[in-house]
């Protein structure tokens, strides 16, 4: 145990973690379900961060366990993760977890933070400062309500304000934390050294200080002064909006802001004139799909420009890259964003929003693939030109994203008879050619099975029934031993080895009736045929001879035996003899005949 | 322990580097040296000078509109790229400075520029390009300005 300990401590200390296969989907990482499978899904570019929240539509971890929390943290400090993902993840995390418990994760990480802001690393390493800056981020935007323990807040932030006293913090590290001091300071009331009132925001309004009035709209301790702040952002959100009817009826405005978060138009108030994704803001992907057709599932994976080898499809946000022209609203809209932001451009509801794609789902305004898929639901796909992912708008068709798309090869459909010698299942093929890029494999006796492929990939791919292997000879028996000699005698012979027994015959191969279904498209049917194959089974091997038996051993020899007689002379009692040589090894046995391989079934081919 | 001697002979050797950027955007004037680099249209004139030994980007907006230009504060970027790789540093100003004034201007100190100071880390600096992304709301349109920079360290 304790060795196992050492091996499992020095791998660790030599970065010898886990290794995981990637691309890792979101349901292989719930299969997993461990902390350092989770660090190493959200490494991958586009992993969704949905997996970390307890409560989503899609596969998400089981619980948030103390495992998987170190690994969280450890592998967010050790850049494994980044930074924008990293923080997604712990929203999610925080927003199911009990407040207790998101104590307790703030109080970490504010104690990583303290150390990180004191850190040499900080004034010398971007990618350090830039992790620093999101746990200050999330801590300081994080919901009402949640904290850390006060007996550790407080003792952290009394910290930093002696190092900023004593200036014992870099120029990066002071600008971190005077920053968190700041608002530990509105957090009681007080900004700049004097309390915080409506004139004060007054001021502050109307010389455009959002990023102040943002902070006291959300950490102001009095309810009603929080409200005061966001009155005042909002106005300023207002004044700075490129919507005429935004300014005009801003005080409108400004009450739904302040209520819901957002300035939400009512699209059966203002007809759908059209809508687009924004080809600029939107990721492009090319779809590829995974076929298991053993399994009949699927899974989609994606690669873009920007994204060389595969990985998982990424989690698409619509704010931003959705719009639509509304009659009666002057510029387009996109969806709403965080309520936080009150922001007071008109924009679309999520719940307004739909998708006409089985294979996707909305969950909370982002767009999510499903994982896993059966492998009929990707067969339809195959008459695509592309991946489409067709949108609603209020109920109406809107806008429809069109990606790439394109089918892995996929293993051959190879059907063996079940035991040795058998004969080939018979099988009935159907080959459609939903598109001229690919096609479609159906085998529906006798089981369904069905795989796409590429048109490119048709000389690579193949459907076999095949004739079960022969069964192998037996080998035959082992020679008997000769018998051992006595002493000064010759071994016996050893016994002739028993002849190996005859290999069986290869199966036949089953019989294939194929329907080519062209449909719209032009086939290339004798590519098509090649791939389809009834294959005899291999004649089974004659067994080895049985080997000859050992010759029996000699027997031992015998010494002269003398004595010495009165007169002093040496008589010989016995001459002795030499030991027995050893018997000769018998003749191996002959080989059993190979059997005979099987022969091909009927290949018939109607085509339609 | 003569690894340990090792060690300590080899950090000593590390040289330490200062650091100079240059904006590269087609247009851009330079000041006086060590100064601020400048970049305009229609709009908006930016004076750009890295400060490396204060570790902030010090930004001069000029608000050349008859209208409220507001910046976006806290979605400045700043993307240095290392060929395909590259990475995003969230920049604010030391102080909230709120909008400018039709024809006013203010300086912003960009916060956090951590850059390495020694070593081979700090050497393939040289040449590094810096995109700096600055949202503006300009006669109420949201434009994202890019100013291009380029790095260039010398050995102290």
């Amino acid at each position: 145990m304790k060795r196992a300990i050492v091996i499992s401590f020095v791998l660790a200390a030599i970065g010898c973690g886990p290794t995981f296969t990637l691309p890792m989907t979101a349901d292989q990482l719930l299969q997993l379900n461990s902390g350092p499978a989770l660090v190493a899904y959200l490494s991958q570019p586009d992993a969704s961060p949905s997996v970390c929240d307890l409560r989503a539509r899609g596969p998400h971890l089981l619980a948030f366990n103390d495992e998987v929390h170190s690994a969280l943290v450890d592998g967010f400090v050790k850049g494994r993760i980044e930074p924008v993902m990293w923080r997604r993840c712990i929203e999610l995390v925080i927003k199911n977890m009990p407040p207790t418990q998101v104590a307790s994760l703030f109080d970490e990480l504010l104690r990583a933070y303290q150390s990180m802001v004191k850190s040499d690393h900080l004034q010398s390493d971007p990618a350090f400062a830039e992790r620093v800056a999101t746990i200050q981020r999330l801590y300081l935007e994080r919901a009402e309500g949640l904290d850390g323990h006060p007996a550790v807040t407080t003792a952290i932030f009394d910290d930093l304000r002696g190092a900023l006293a004593k200036q014992k913090l870099g120029p990066v590290g002071k600008s971190f934390a005077e920053e968190v001091i700041g608002t530990v300071d509105v957090t009681h009331g007080n900004w700049q050294g004097r309390a915080v009132d409506v004139p004060l925001m007054d001021t502050l309004a109307a010389a455009g200080n959002a990023m102040t009035l943002e902070r006291f709209a959300s950490r102001l301790p009095q309810p009603g002064l929080r409200e005061q702040a966001a009155r005042r952002l909002v106005r300023i959100h207002i004044a700075l909006s490129a919507f005429d009817e935004v300014r005009k009826d801003a005080a409108k405005v400004e009450e739904a802001v302040v209520r819901d978060g957002h300035n939400r138009v009512v699209i059966a108030e203002h007809k759908l004139v059209r809508a687009w994704f924004d080809d600029k803001k939107t990721p492009v992907r090319y779809v590829v799909v995974r076929q298991h057709v053993w399994d009949r599932t699927a899974t989609l994976l994606g690669s873009g420009e920007d994204r060389p080898g595969l990985s998982v499809l990424p989690e698409l946000a619509f704010r931003g890259s959705l719009f639509a022209e509304l009659k009666g609203v002057s510029r387009p809209v996109t969806l709403c964003g965080a309520a936080q932001k009150l922001d007071p451009t008109p924009c679309i509801a999520v719940t307004d929003v739909a998708l006409d794609n089985p294979l996707a789902y909305l969950d909370d305004g982002g767009v999510h693939f499903r994982d896993n898929i059966a492998e009929n639901e990707v067969v339809p796909l195959a008459a695509n030109a592309g991946f489409s992912l067709p949108v609603r708008l209020a109920n109406q068709p809107a806008a429809a994203l069109q990606w790439g798309l394109g089918f892995e090869k996929p293993d051959d459909l190879d059907f063996e008879a079940p035991s040795a010698g058998g004969r080939g299942p018979d099988l009935e093929v159907r080959v459609d050619h939903p598109n001229r890029d690919r096609y479609v494999y159906t085998v529906s006796s006798p089981q369904g099975f069905a795989a796409v492929v590429q048109a490119a990939d048709l000389g690579a791919f193949h459907v076999d029934s095949r004739g079960g292997t022969g069964q192998s000879g037996a080998t035959g028996h082992t020679g008997s031993t000769g018998t051992a000699g006595s002493q000064c005698s010759a071994g016996g012979p050893g016994g002739n080895g028993g002849p190996g027994g005859d290999g069986g015959n290869g199966g036949n191969g089953g019989n294939i009736h194929v329907v080519i279904a062209c449909q719209a498209a032009v086939c290339d049917v004798g590519a098509v045929e090649r791939t389809i194959a009834s294959i005899g089974g291999y004649a089974g091997a004659g067994g080895s001879g049985g080997q000859g038996g050992q010759g029996g051993q000699g027997g031992t020899a015998k010494s002269q035996t003398t004595h010495t007689d009165s007169t002093g002379a040496t008589v010989v009692d016995d001459a002795g003899c030499s030991a027995g040589a050893n018997g000769a090894s018998g003749a191996s046995g002959s080989r059993g005949s190979d059997g005979r391989p099987g022969s091909p079934g009927r290949v018939s081919v109607d085509i339609r | 322990m003569k690894a340990l001697a090792l060690a300590v002979v080899l950090a000593g050797c590390a040289s330490h580097y200062g650091y100079t950027f240059h904006v590269t955007d087609p247009g851009a004037r330079a000041g006086a040296p060590g100064g601020p680099e400048t970049l305009e249209d229609a709009d908006v004139k930016a004076d750009v000078l890295v400060d490396p030994k204060a570790e902030a980007i010090v930004l001069t907006l000029t608000n050349k509109t008859d209208q409220i230009l507001a910046v976006e504060w806290n979605d400045i970027r700043l993307t240095r790229t290392d060929g395909r790789v590259s990475a995003v540093t969230t920049l604010r100003p030391d102080t909230d400075l709120g909008w400018i004034q039709p024809g006013a201007n203010l300086v912003a100190r960009l916060l956090p520029l951590a850059l390495p100071r020694s070593g081979d880390a700090a050497a393939a600096y040289e040449g590094r390009r810096f995109d700096l992304q600055v949202p503006l709301i300009v006669r109420r349109e949201t434009k994202l300005y890019h100013y291009s920079l380029v790095a260039h360290v010398r050995v102290l």
